[in-house]
């Protein structure tokens, strides 16, 4: 059994290894995703939401959490894609996310969303010409990929048309710079010094927003709940 | 290479120094943790609230007997210790390790890292 931690070694770098090595086996991650392996190439995949090709892709994506490989002989004959291909889309894929996690979009025309794409169907009740798609994902509880398939194919289609910042600043909220992780997770400990908690929560939730296997990012929003929750029960005896 | 990337490093750098250093981590005094280098198997919660109630008490007790300002606590259980170092005015570095660690190592490798970590934090 070979065991480690996401952030010591990507999953594409193992999966490299195991396809050079030929080996069989399950590789499981942290928090419910499983890989089926035989002779080094993914033939099965699954994770809470999903399976396939696509939980490769989500898999792939992450950056942190434990994982073993345990060998074994699991079925699947045919490999998902070949190893190479995989490994390239899942780079594309997460270049996309950064490309359009901060595009704020409003919906063109509901009528033309295509059939066979429930999932940005299900997408347009959070858009609202304001959020980000970043804070849209985080709402829809979506994975990044199937949000920037739908943002592709909303977009491309004429479902969506992205919202220039100028107008989206004469919105009812105040736009706010593009921050990076680190600025946002810096301002929510900022907020929290200040008092503002919900401030810092929704600091927190577009920083997951981001990085949602974020160690750090998770505990501190935890420990906000956790000071809300305490405030809620000041008040409520007071 | 980002501050957060900085500061993680040097705690991976700490926790690969010596195999008795088991855990490292960064909490800062509301206790929120800033940065982490610990086994899949010990809480990120649990480190982050002992570190911030134990740097509370240590902050107090520092203070209410005069002995300046708080720089470092050390606690020694059956198997191990449990090590908080001040790095800066924010934040703590809380340190895990085994019961069989060369303890003068350890504070120093825990100093150097708190000040270098200090330097990044403020």
């Amino acid at each position: 059994m070979i065991q480690g931690n996401l952030q010591d070694v990507a999953l594409s770098s193992l999966l490299q290894a195991m396809h050079a090595d030929s080996v069989s086996g399950y590789l499981r991650v942290e928090g419910g995703g499983v890989l089926h392996i035989v002779d080094g190439e993914v033939v099965g995949a699954s994770t809470a939401g999903a399976e396939g090709y696509e939980a490769v892709m989500s898999l792939l994506a992450r950056r942190r959490g434990s994982f073993t490989f345990e060998r074994g002989s699991p079925t699947g004959a045919e490999p998902l894609a070949p190893i190479m291909n995989l490994l390239l889309e899942s780079a594309r894929l997460d270049d996309e996310w950064r490309r359009v996690a901060d595009y704020v979009v409003r919906v063109a025309d509901r009528t033309r969303v295509p059939s066979d794409e429930p999932c940005l169907a299900a997408l347009l009740q959070w858009v609202d010409g304001r959020r980000t798609i970043e804070e849209v994902a985080h709402l829809s509880g979506d994975s990044t990929t199937e949000i920037v398939a739908s943002v592709r194919v909303g977009i491309r289609g004429g479902v969506l048309e992205r919202v220039r910042s100028a107008e989206s600043a004469g919105s009812s909220r105040e736009p706010e710079p593009d921050r990076g992780f680190d600025d946002l997770i810096a301002s929510a400990r900022a907020k929290i010094r200040d008092g503002d908690l919900e401030g810092a929560a929704k600091h927190l939730h577009r920083a997951l927003a981001r990085r949602p296997e974020d160690r750090i990012a998770r505990q501190n929003l935890r420990r906000v709940a956790s000071l809300l929750s305490s405030r809620s029960r000041r008040s409520s005896n007071q | 290479m980002s501050r957060s990337e900085e500061i993680s490093k040097l705690l991976k750098s700490l926790t690969s120094s010596s195999a008795d250093v088991e855990a490292a981590a960064i909490v800062d005094n509301d206790g929120l943790m800033i940065a982490s280098a610990l086994p899949a198997d010990v809480e990120d919660d649990r480190v982050a609230a002992m570190s911030a109630a134990l740097l509370g008490m240590s902050d107090r007790i520092v203070r209410e007997l005069g002995r300046g300002l708080f720089e470092l606590v050390m606690i020694r259980g059956s198997e191990g210790y449990t090590i908080l170092v001040r790095c800066g005015p924010e934040a703590v570095l809380s340190v895990l390790a085994a019961r069989t660690a060369k303890l003068g190592l350890i504070f120093l490798d825990a100093n150097r890292s708190a000040k270098e970590i200090a330097r990044l934090i403020t």
